[in-house]
């Protein structure tokens, strides 16, 4: 895999077998068949998300133009650039906020948890709900349903 | 020591995935829909096969809060009528969207440098082994 002109960051390390992170190139992505995934794509310009979703937070970047740029909200649109295979576990990005996910290119299917009706509101406010149940045990035995979605191209979430 | 790690990996990786096929299999049963793999699968399958959606998901007797609809009818909703809409539906999966990208250098290179270092997920071994 070491490409001419520089060495292959995407390699393995067998010295550092539990590294979860590479530095890798584009041009590297295309041509390792190791199973890397990447999310340091900020995407700029329009966004493929409704603007009638604008958030509180989306509003205010767009309203004043001196909006803290410490803080990575004028950046809200990333590009998922992963190989086959590539698996996420369950996990929350940001609670209460919505995500959107639009598909380019190949397939990606996408599982969604719902708590039981009954006591969603509980649920969804107690931290227990996302921790290790979540992660390791899909929160069976809370009683919450999954639904998996298979997106392709043309598809948003 | 690395083929080790790789082996154990991948045996719970099956072990998680009888797992989940088990209790898929008890959900459907419950629901009275049919239960085993899909038809066309047996042991030893290696290569993709294309799964029939089932026509009935989001009208059964008990459907998951998901809605549908084509990207043209979606973005020309009023923020009010897509807000009544997410109280009821807290995912909307919206097709026909225009998409233009692939996954190649070309279309890579409209998001920036292809040679540019970026943080990437990697803890796995190449597929081929040689490194």
């Amino acid at each position: 895999m070491k490409l001419s002109g520089g060495p292959d960051n995407s390699r393995y390390d067998p010295d550092d077998a539990f590294a979860v992170h590479v530095l890798a190139s584009y041009r590297e992505f295309l041509q390792t068949s190791k199973n890397v995934n990447s999310l340091d794509n900020p995407l700029a310009g329009g966004s493929a998300a409704p603007p009638q979703l604008a958030t509180d937070m989306r509003a205010a970047v767009l309203e004043y133009d001196s909006f803290p740029t410490s803080m990575p909200m004028r950046i809200m649109s990333w590009g998922l650039l992963a190989k086959a295979h590539a698996v996420h576990p369950p996990h929350i990005d940001r609670p209460g906020t919505c995500t959107w996910v639009a598909i380019e290119d190949g397939l990606k299917k996408w599982d969604v948890a719902f708590p039981p009706i009954d006591i969603a509101e509980e649920e969804v406010a107690d931290p227990r709900a996302y921790g290790g149940t979540m992660l390791h045990s899909r929160n069976y035995s809370r009683g919450w349903r999954w639904h998996s979605i298979l997106l392709h191209p043309g598809s948003m979430l | 020591m690395s083929t080790l790690i790789w082996y154990s990996q991948n045996s719970q990786i099956a072990s998680d995935l009888q797992e989940l096929a088990k209790h898929a299999d008890d959900v459907r049963q419950r629901n009275g829909l049919p239960t085993g793999p899909p038809p066309g699968w047996y042991d030893g399958v290696t290569e993709p096969m294309i799964l029939e959606p089932p026509t009935s998901f989001l009208d059964g007797p008990d459907p998951p809060p998901i809605c549908s609809l084509a990207y043209a009818d979606f973005f020309t909703m009023t923020s009010k009528d897509i807000q009544d809409l997410f109280r009821k539906f807290p995912v909307i999966v919206v097709h026909g969207r225009p998409s233009r990208l692939h996954c190649d250098m070309s279309s890579l290179e409209e998001w920036g440098d292809p040679d540019a270092l970026r943080v990437m997920h990697g803890m796995s071994q190449p597929v081929s082994n040689v490194y």
